[in-house]
């Protein structure tokens, strides 16, 4: 590893961190507020003592079965150690936890795929996600490809392979049109952005801000169209816009032809066999219009 | 970040004030919504005179004395439909005319379906066109017809005035594009670097809903989201409302493309610029610009996001015609038919052009020899029957 790049590991780990600990201290306050919420409730519950309210601990307790059971079905934390928990935030953040650790720990390895960490810019959220889609949809590609590449036997060999070729088609196609679509949802990111760095500029320089907010949705519409053409004549819309067609063809193309191995099979006409039908008609048509007009020519 | 935040607040703060107003427009807008809407499209009256499959030609009659002795022909695009040019009354080209004393017809191109998905330019031009135009003149007892022509509608009618210029005594182009080599629109840019036979291979005919979400994409912060927040603003408005919906109602009804001519449109023209640079070939025959003598008026608009100058200002200076006028208005793609100023130039410049090329008919003159030949003759047929 070089210098550089532990450099940037550095530094990517540092971010993650501080994101970590904004994300715990953020789930304890809200779970926090929920316990308080859940108070009013249970108080008035029968049992409780008039006048007082069961404080989080007793919530707790009471709770205490309920997540026993869920944790033996779900490979939670063993209930001696939601015992430990001090307050409800406390156990329901031990027993959310698995569930926590595995969302984040899969949001570490997609960052750090893309390497959003890094920049720790919040602008480029909309190209993080485009970016950690086309990741997975090329890692499951390729492991699905695996799959659907091998080789068939005996007599559907053809069939089977046909069918193969329209579901891998299918699925690069999907994955053509979701990347399509995140890269038509950037300029929504970008725009707000703008508006905001917009308004930024304007307190800075001591002018009025925005009073109503027509006004300001006309700057986010500006922005908006203007991050628009920027992208739609950009080559990265081009490129894509251009691969999505092709996959789309190819797909149509492959289920056409795993439609027709099932079409041949029952008293339908297929797609070939219509559209060598129009084909004869259309060649048909012309020529009897030219013999007509020869006719009407002569007869003149 | 700290600014951010306060934007944020900022922005809740307007909305949140708002929100009573909105309460008040919408109880407004149930009102609306939920009573009688006149949201009609294409209302004047019209007799289908030929048809060939599913191309229909419209005859509009004129209200008054006829203003001119020939017919005017009007082709329109094959991308949505002609009922642009009568949207609704008071706002609608076909009105102006026929108040004006022109004698209408209109070629509606009609839904394609999978059959039409081999008929290329050639069919449309040497076939329906002329099979129409060819139609108007016998019944009318002419040699030559004037041509009105829109957008896609006028590269193919230039096409055909080169091919069969004896047939056409005035052309005027409305938005038309005859210049594909250039920058200044999306719709170029795309469509150049578009596999066109990839596409008809997936498709036969291209749908219009796929049409539809190209140009929604030609500019989506307008078209997908202003649009419908300017609607939500005026909802409470009924004239707004009624105008609204019929301008939707003919946006969206979008016909398929046959999928041959649309291949050989995007191949020839888009990508290859043949018909300005005289390179194209339709039916076995050179397209020569140069064929182009009779009079040409060339309208565009300078804000046509879909056909903007660059592609229309180029053919005057290529054709053959020494009577030839471009005109530019101050507007885009559809206003120019639609808006209420343009309304007051377009329709009175294209009469007031023509009038000029053409000679009011007497009250004795007003039928050829031919015609009234013809007329004998189909009299007589009516009276063998």
């Amino acid at each position: 590893m070089t210098e550089k790049e532990k450099a940037a590991e550095s530094a990517q780990s540092v971010v993650f961190t501080d994101w970590i600990k904004s994300q715990a201290d953020a789930w304890e306050e809200a779970l926090k507020r929920t316990a308080q919420a859940w108070q009013a409730p249970l108080g008035a519950g029968p049992g409780a003592e008039e006048g007082k309210a069961p404080g989080p601990d007793e919530i707790a307790k009471s709770l205490l079965e309920f997540f026993q059971a869920l944790a033996s079905v779900a490979g939670l934390p063993e209930p001696r150690e939601i015992q430990t928990a001090k307050s409800l935030p406390d156990l329901m953040l031990k027993v959310l936890q698995p569930f926590w650790m595995y969302a984040v720990k899969l949001e570490k390895q997609w960052a750090e795929m893309t390497g959003a960490t890094a920049t720790g810019e919040p602008e480029n959220m909309a190209e993080v996600i485009k970016q950690m889609t086309k990741t997975f949809y090329e890692a499951q590609a390729e492991d699905f490809r695996k799959i659907l590449h091998i080789p068939q036997l005996g007599i559907n060999r053809y069939y089977q392979e046909r069918f193969n070729k329209a579901v891998e088609k299918a699925s690069d196609y999907q994955s053509a049109l979701t990347e399509f679509i995140q890269l038509l949802m950037i300029p929504v990111e970008k725009a707000y952005y703008a508006v905001q760095e917009e308004i930024a500029k304007m307190e800075k320089e001591g002018k009025a801000a925005i009073k109503d907010s027509k006004a300001l949705y006309q700057l986010w519409i500006q922005k908006l169209e203007d991050h628009y053409m920027a992208l739609l004549r950009s080559d990265d819309y081009m490129n894509t816009l251009r691969e999505t067609l092709n996959c789309l063809h190819d797909y149509r193309a492959a289920r056409a032809e795993f439609f027709m191995d099932l079409l041949q099979n029952l008293p339908i006409p297929t797609n070939r066999d219509m559209d060598e039908l129009y084909r004869d008609l259309h060649i048909l048509k012309k020529r009897v219009k030219e013999l007509e007009r020869k006719v009407k020519h002569n007869g003149k | 970040m700290a600014p951010y935040a306060m934007a944020a607040d900022l922005i809740m703060a307007r909305v949140a004030g708002d929100t009573a107003k909105f309460h008040e427009q919408l109880r407004k807008a149930r009102e609306v919504l939920m009573s009688p809407l006149d949201t009609e499209i294409a209302q004047t009256p019209y007799d289908v005179v030929w048809q060939e499959d599913r191309v229909k030609l419209k005859h509009y009659h004129a209200r008054r004395e006829p203003l001119l002795k020939t017919p005017l022909f009007i082709v329109y695009a094959q991308v949505n439909r002609e009922t642009m040019l009568d949207l609704q009354p008071g706002r609608s080209v076909v009105e102006t005319f026929l108040n004006a004393g022109l004698d209408i017809y209109m070629l509606d191109w009609g839904y394609p379906t999978r059959k039409d998905r081999f008929l290329n330019l050639d069919d449309h031009i040497n076939g329906y066109i002329d099979g129409a135009v060819d139609f108007i003149l016998e019944t009318h007892g002419l040699d030559q017809l004037n041509i009105m022509a829109i957008c896609q509608g006028g590269t193919m009618s230039v096409i055909y005035a080169a091919l069969h210029p004896e047939k056409v005594k005035n052309l005027v182009l409305t938005v038309t594009p005859t210049n594909f080599d250039h920058d200044a629109g999306l719709l170029n840019v795309w469509a150049r670097s578009l596999d066109p036979d990839k596409l008809v291979a997936s498709y036969g005919n291209i749908p219009g809903d796929i049409m539809n979400l190209g140009f929604l994409l030609l500019n989506p912060a307008r078209l997908m989201i202003d649009k419908y927040v300017g609607f939500l603003e005026n909802i409470h408005n009924k004239d707004f409302v009624e105008n609204f919906v019929r301008m939707e109602r003919w946006i969206f009804d979008s016909p398929d493309l046959p999928g041959e001519a649309f291949r050989e449109f995007i191949q020839w023209m888009f990508r290859e610029n043949r018909l300005i640079k005289n390179e194209l070939v339709i039916g076995g025959k050179k397209v020569d610009l140069k064929n182009i003598t009779m009079p040409v008026l060339n309208i565009y608009g300078k804000y046509d996001h879909l056909v903007p100058p660059a592609a229309c200002d180029q053919l005057t200076s290529k054709i053959g015609s020494t009577d030839k006028e471009d005109v530019c208005l101050d507007t885009g793609h559809i206003g120019i038919y639609v808006s209420s100023k343009t309304q007051r130039q377009f329709g009175p410049k294209i009469i007031h052009w023509l009038t000029e090329r053409d000679e009011a008919p007497g009250p004795a003159d007003g039928e050829t020899k031919k015609s009234a030949s013809r007329k004998k003759k189909a009299g007589a047929t009516a009276e063998g029957e």
